[in-house]
């Protein structure tokens, strides 16, 4: 028998080594670590993903907060619109002239009640300043009109036909000559609604 | 399971499956690099490399491939790697060097040499033939395999086998002339 025939025949004996007890631990280690971790682009997408959800948790707390203390000031206002002394009514109207830059529906509607029904005529002249700072809001417009048709105090119906005339509200007009034409009317009153008129028309 | 199915699962990256072909095979690819490093130690690491670098390309095979032979493959081309990068053996003057062919010694009755000692002494070949040697003799690999495993002209495999394959009939001879005089000094 040649070599080569020798060594096939005793194939099994050239394989007779065996790995160390500890190399299985070894490799089940590295096996682990090396094919069975999370992606990397799996990682960096959780930690996108986490870094975003807590950018989303503080922004809402960020808003929660401001929205509580939005309502806490509403209601602080409308307490004070609501209350019995003139005073009072005159305090809410200011801190909402200071206070709230945005609408406040709920406000406004208080204002525009305010306006139609309060019996303090310096209550009344500073509602319509608070109102004024929403030139746009087409129910504090309509509502100023309206307010024109009814009111009876000659400091009131002025400021009013000012604001109207400040506002270029052209609706106005058919009110405005109507106050002109009315007999009971004071004559300053007449004269600041003709010149709302003209300055209308211009 | 079958091979099939294990090749499958590995494909899927199961960790079972995995540890299951390596339970199977790591033995035969640590002969096969213990033979041709000569170390436990590397041999160990570069079983564990080839292992990992298998489940890393299984995708790459089909699934009626023999895993073993792939496996050892991946395992031998490693152990070169290595040589070539720490002990620079086959060198680039061994691929051009342009030679007759030498012509391999015949030994008969080599059945009477027990495998210990052929072992021992394919382990006292110079470096360069012994791993030619193990890789066709014990690895089974044609001239042609090894040439590409080593990066090496066939005909330059053909030659170091043939003195390799020599060196190791003048060792077991020289063996095989001792016992004889043992034997007759004894009678």
């Amino acid at each position: 028998m040649n070599l080569k025939e020798h060594i096939e025949q005793h194939k099994n004996e050239f394989d007779s080594e065996k790995m160390s007890a500890t190399s299985e631990v070894l490799f089940k280690k590295r096996l682990q670590g090396e094919l069975h971790q999370p992606k990397k682009s799996k990682m960096v997408y959780l930690r996108f993903i986490a870094v975003a959800a807590s950018i989303v948790l503080v922004l809402s707390i960020f808003f929660w907060n401001q929205n509580s203390n939005e309502l806490t000031k509403t209601s602080e206002v409308l307490a004070f619109l609501n209350n019995e002394s003139a005073g009072k009514r005159l305090e809410g109207v200011y801190k909402f002239d200071d206070e709230f830059k945005k609408e406040d529906s709920k406000i406004i509607n208080t204002l525009i009640k305010i306006l139609h029904n309060d019996a303090n005529a310096n209550v009344k002249i500073a509602t319509i300043d608070a109102l004024l700072k929403f030139p746009s809001n087409d129910n504090v417009r309509t509502n100023l009109i309206i307010a024109l048709e009814k009111e009876k105090t000659p400091l009131v119906q002025i400021k009013i036909i000012k604001s109207l005339s400040f506002l270029r509200e052209h609706r106005a007009q058919k009110t405005l000559e109507e106050i002109i034409n009315n007999n009971e009317t004071f004559p300053i009153v007449k004269s600041n609604a003709a010149l709302a008129i003209n300055q209308l028309k211009q | 399971m079958n091979q099939k199915d294990i090749i499958q699962k590995c494909k899927q990256n199961d960790y079972t499956a995995q540890i299951e072909v390596y339970n199977t095979y790591k033995n035969l690819l640590y002969n096969s690099c213990f033979r041709i490093l000569k170390s436990r130690e590397d041999a160990e690491d570069l079983v564990q490399d080839a292992f990992i670098k298998g489940f890393e390309k299984i995708h790459q095979v089909h699934n009626d491939v023999n895993i073993a032979a792939w496996f050892r493959r991946i395992a031998i081309n490693l152990c070169f790697d290595k040589i070539r990068k720490e002990k620079n053996i086959f060198s680039l003057e061994d691929s051009k060097e342009i030679e007759s062919e030498l012509e391999e010694m015949g030994f008969e009755n080599a059945e009477e040499i027990s495998i210990d000692f052929i072992k021992e002494c394919i382990n006292k070949l110079k470096e360069k033939y012994r791993v030619i040697v193990v890789l066709y003799l014990i690895e089974e690999y044609n001239h042609r395999e090894i040439s590409e495993i080593l990066q090496i002209n066939e005909s330059t495999v053909r030659n170091q086998y043939a003195r390799g394959k020599n060196q190791l009939i003048t060792l077991l001879q020289k063996h095989t002339k001792n016992e004889f005089k043992r034997t007759h000094r004894a009678t």
